[in-house]
């Protein structure tokens, strides 16, 4: 009977506990930061550490290793398109080498690639990295002992303390302070599909021109690798011969790079005998263009890393003699959407750059998935509005001193389009998007919230924010005005 | 190492695992053990002075049982009493006590660096209470010094009291515990509420009445009346919060301590508050000093001088600063003029046809109680006593009513959330306070159905791990990359 009694205690105590935990995962996910790139200083780590384990085992062929250099710089999905061959990028920012051996390590237990290639920017960097750094490198991963390992070299390398060991095996200790800072992002979540069409590359569309700069020095200066940075260079190479994988050195376009670290880097590969490209020697052979390649001289941009990644892609092809991967159908057709998705994104962002009316009218409507909202502020008489006659709005033509005029486009067909004085309305429960145009006299105000969120440049005259459907984002916000021949942003 | 930190968590799960596993007759010396590390992680110097004081006591405490000459008992007691006041008022008030000489007669008085122990102020009031109680033969000697060592330094209780009594404590540290799932359960749900009383509120008023207080001079009078009412949850829910953590671990492995509050904020008089706050101070002030000196045995007089002593000594005990003395003073004299005004008020009530033993007279009572007792936590919380005069002038003087209503409130380190929080989480302390003492409701949490029990179990859990305040707190700037 007591012991019948004992037995029942203990249930409930493990059942009491495993609920606790369960609760305790669950809010952790909800707290812990959402890393999903396409903003500068939001790296995608969680879709880039969710996309792999959500990716079919064994279907990855070449596996990219490094800081931003690498997933800045390299596109899978175009490596796909270009080779058949099936890559992903395992990197973060300014990824140490003890981070790349634990993602090797955490990688080969779902993949089995024939490349490793491993970008050395970091060699020279120190060991130590921020806690920012470490803590998006390490907190998507799955609980496992080479993670544990991965932690202690964290807290090892950034003097850290106990407590925070602790808080890097339970998140949620570390960001229990941001429920303030919950968003429909951070719920939504659970819902979201885990797979990552970029394969964990992080896709960038700005350019950043430098009038003076010194693309990979003669510099002979050959700075030195630390014994740690070795160590983990054994390790990976190590492990990559015990696995019959080939390990490759490279350096991607950087323009911190020198002549002397090429050298270090070379005589690195050689005394461990695997082969170091360098690629800050090719720019031309890449045909990457400082005017519209480069994010900001040490990242590429979408178009460079497309450029680079097709390069990459042939190279695999006639120097690494790789064959495609055999996929099965679902994964081919996974590759394929992916690509398509790509493209679709790439569509968006060259949108971001467009300033001629013409052109931004032509892509809106002979691309399916766009919805334009447009919304006017104050008080103003505009007779001849091109843009809005490109797109097919028929009634905006006058709108009078104390009237707002209010249109919604959806898939190149114009659902609203109205002249009302005063303020004028409209909701779309589809997207949660609240737009709201107001006369001068009645609150002088152009606003276009989306999920809660202000996207409306709230300027004198028409204000136009393009959300992509199929990307679920809002992917432009213009103004237009009188005596204005292009758009503003 | 304090009780809501994750590596004493981790560190008592171990302790108590091989408390249990020990189960014979040394299990105590685990205790002793762990209590002595538990001290030392706070700082090693500390040690030297806690062993001195347990075998200075410990010595006098065994002779004077075997004395059997009154005068020689007295004089063995009243050295071990100079020792204890000596051993305290050395690194306690010798600061205090030169910086007065200094400013009185206008020199130059070099301050000592003096190392001031850690929970020096409880364990010395225990140990001396228990030298009274031996020389009073209400307790017998401890004759084994590492039993007495471990009545001196029991881990749960060191740093932040209560003040032990050896005739509750000792017996209960020489018994054997083997685990019990219902006292552990309960000792659980007393540590998870004092924790969410720390955490969740003491801590979080923390903030707001820190920065408030740093700056008094440039903020209004509404501002630093909300504040000082802040402060009166903080302080009670920081002490008490950390008395109930106490009392949870100690419960854990099945030795029950002295319960150091009864709902005080409940209290209908001055009175009546000192008996629910900080019980183990005042009993043992009560005891040890307030009957010695005659109690109220001697005629009205004496009685208020002996009521006033007591609570100096009591605000002298709070801390070295004339604040304090004051604060002790106002209590003093809260008591001395509630029995002199007894009357009248009753003759006001009578005027106003307010029934004594109303409900509503007994509320009106335990609001003038809080208020009263919230005016001079000022004094306790301020750093000098021109600080705390400042901050009345301006409650009453500077009355600026719209800072409550215009934002303002939010700029102190709290934000409209953060201040939701705080209400919510003390609308739920008030409402299980209302129903009893914590120590009652975390009985019968356990008693009750087993949903009620795990939903108030997963709430404070749960609540303590989101909206407690602790660790390095999140900004997201700091996670914005932008190395390269």
């Amino acid at each position: 009977m007591k012991n019948k009694m004992k037995v029942n205690k203990l249930v409930r105590v493990v059942i009491f506990i495993g609920i606790l935990l369960i609760m305790v995962q669950a809010i952790t996910l909800l707290l812990k930061p959402k890393w999903y790139g396409q903003e500068l200083g939001h790296e995608a780590v969680t879709s880039m550490v969710d996309g792999f384990y959500n990716e079919t085992k064994n279907s990855i062929d070449v596996l990219f290793l490094g800081s931003s250099n690498v997933f800045r710089d390299i596109n899978p999905t175009v490596i796909y398109n270009e080779s058949g061959i099936t890559s992903y990028v395992l990197g973060s920012a300014s990824q140490r080498m003890w981070i790349s051996k634990y993602y090797l390590k955490e990688a080969l237990k779902y993949q089995t690639p024939k490349v490793v290639v491993l970008d050395l920017y970091t060699i020279f960097t120190g060991d130590l990295n921020g806690e920012s750094e470490n803590r998006k490198a390490l907190d998507y991963h799955k609980f496992s002992f080479e993670k544990l390992s991965a932690i202690k070299d964290s807290i090892y390398y950034d003097g850290e303390t106990n407590e925070n060991y602790i808080s890097y095996l339970f998140p949620v200790l570390r960001y229990h302070s941001r429920w303030q800072e919950l968003s429909s992002e951070d719920f939504r979540y659970f819902l979201t599909d885990k797979h990552h069409y970029l394969k964990g590359y992080d896709i960038v569309n700005s350019i950043e021109q430098q009038e003076n700069y010194d693309f990979f020095s003669t510099e002979t200066h050959e700075p030195e690798v630390s014994q740690w940075v070795l160590s983990c260079l054994d390790e990976m190479v190590d492990i990559c011969m015990q696995n019959n994988i080939e390990i490759k050195f490279v350096k991607f376009p950087n323009v911190h790079w020198t002549q002397g670290m090429s050298k270090v880097c070379q005589d690195l590969a050689n005394s461990y005998n695997v082969e170091f490209i360098e690629y800050n020697e090719n720019l031309n052979t890449i045909g990457l263009d400082f005017s519209t390649d480069f994010m900001d001289f040490v990242h590429l941009n979408y178009s460079g890393a497309e450029k680079l990644s097709k390069f990459v892609a042939n190279q695999m092809v006639e120097q690494w003699n790789m064959k495609p991967t055999i996929l099965s159908q679902s994964d081919q057709t996974r590759w394929q959407e992916d690509m398509i998705e790509y493209e679709r994104m790439k569509n968006s962002y060259h949108l971001v750059g467009i300033t001629d009316v013409e052109e931004y009218a032509n892509i809106i409507l002979n691309n399916d998935g766009y919805d334009v909202y447009i919304v006017t502020k104050g008080s103003f008489v505009m007779e001849n509005n091109k843009l809005l006659e490109l797109l097919g709005l028929d009634n905006y033509q006058i709108v009078h001193s104390g009237e707002t005029y209010l249109g919604v486009i959806k898939n190149g067909q114009c659902i609203v389009s109205e002249i009302k004085e005063g303020t004028n309305e409209y909701y779309s429960s589809e997207n949660r998007a609240v737009l709201q145009s107001q006369s001068y006299e009645a609150g002088d105000c152009a606003s276009i919230k989306i999920d809660g969120k202000e996207y409306a440049k709230n300027y004198g005259g028409y204000n136009i924010v393009t959300y992509d459907n199929q990307l679920s984002k809002v992917v432009d916000s213009i103004f237009f005005n009188d005596g204005m021949e292009t758009i503003g942003r | 190492m304090q009780f809501q930190t994750a590596e004493f968590l981790l560190t008592f799960a171990v302790v108590l695992v091989v408390y249990f596993l020990m189960r014979n007759r040394y299990q105590w010396l685990w205790l002793l053990l762990v209590s002595y590390i538990f001290y030392l992680s706070w700082n090693i110097s500390y040690i030297p002075f806690l062993i001195m004081t347990t075998l200075i006591t410990w010595g006098i405490a065994l002779c004077m049982e075997k004395c059997r000459q009154v005068n020689v008992k007295k004089l063995l007691v009243i050295s071990g009493c100079i020792y204890s006041i000596s051993y305290l008022g050395i690194f306690k008030y010798t600061n205090f006590l030169l910086s007065n000489v200094s400013a009185i007669f206008d020199i130059q008085v070099l301050k000592l660096d003096l190392l001031l122990p850690i929970g020096i102020s409880f364990y010395t009031f225990q140990t001396l209470g228990y030298l009274i109680d031996v020389y009073r033969g209400d307790v017998k000697a401890e004759k084994n010094v590492f039993r007495y060592a471990l009545f001196v330094s029991y881990f749960p209780q060191i740093v932040s009291g209560p003040i032990g009594r050896a005739k509750d404590l000792c017996k209960q540290l020489k018994t054997i515990h083997t685990f019990d799932y219902d006292k552990f359960l309960k000792g659980s749900v007393t540590f998870l509420i004092g924790m969410f009383m720390k955490l969740v509120i003491a801590d979080r008023a923390a903030i707001f009445v820190n920065e408030v207080y740093a700056h008094y001079e440039i903020y209004g009078g509404s501002i630093l009346l909300l504040s000082s009412l802040l402060y009166t949850m903080q302080i009670y829910c920081d002490f008490a919060g950390y008395s109930y953590m106490a009392l949870g671990v100690s419960r854990m492995m099945g030795i029950e301590i002295i319960h150091n509050f009864e709902r005080p904020y409940f209290s209908a008089s001055i009175k009546e508050f000192w008996r629910r706050w900080h019980i183990s101070l005042s009993s043992w002030l009560k005891d040890y000093l307030y009957i010695p000196l005659g109690g109220s045995r001697k005629g009205s007089i004496r009685t208020n001088i002996n009521l006033m002593i007591v609570f100096f000594i009591s605000g002298l005990w709070h801390g070295a600063n004339w604040t304090f003395l004051i604060w002790g003073g106002i209590h003093g004299l809260y008591q001395i003029i509630g029995k002199f005004s007894e009357k009248t008020r009753e003759k006001i009530y009578g005027l106003l046809h307010i029934d004594l033993n109303s409900q509503f007279r007994k509320n009106i009572s335990i609001i003038t109680t809080f208020f009263l007792v919230n005016f001079a936590w000022i004094f306790f919380r301020a750093e000098n006593i021109s600080m705390a005069v400042g901050i009345i002038k301006k409650i009453i003087f500077c009355w600026e009513p719209w800072s409550l209503l215009d934002g303002t409130v939010f700029n102190f380190g709290l934000s409209a959330k953060d201040m939701f929080i705080l209400l919510l989480a003390i609308i739920v302390i008030y409402l299980m306070e209302k129903m009893s003492n914590i120590s009652t409701i975390s009985e019968k949490i356990v008693t009750s159905h087993i949903v009620i029990r795990w939903a108030v179990l997963y709430f404070f859990i749960i609540s303590i791990l989101v909206f407690g305040i602790y660790g390095e707190g999140y900004s997201a700037a700091n996670f914005i990359y932008s190395q390269f």
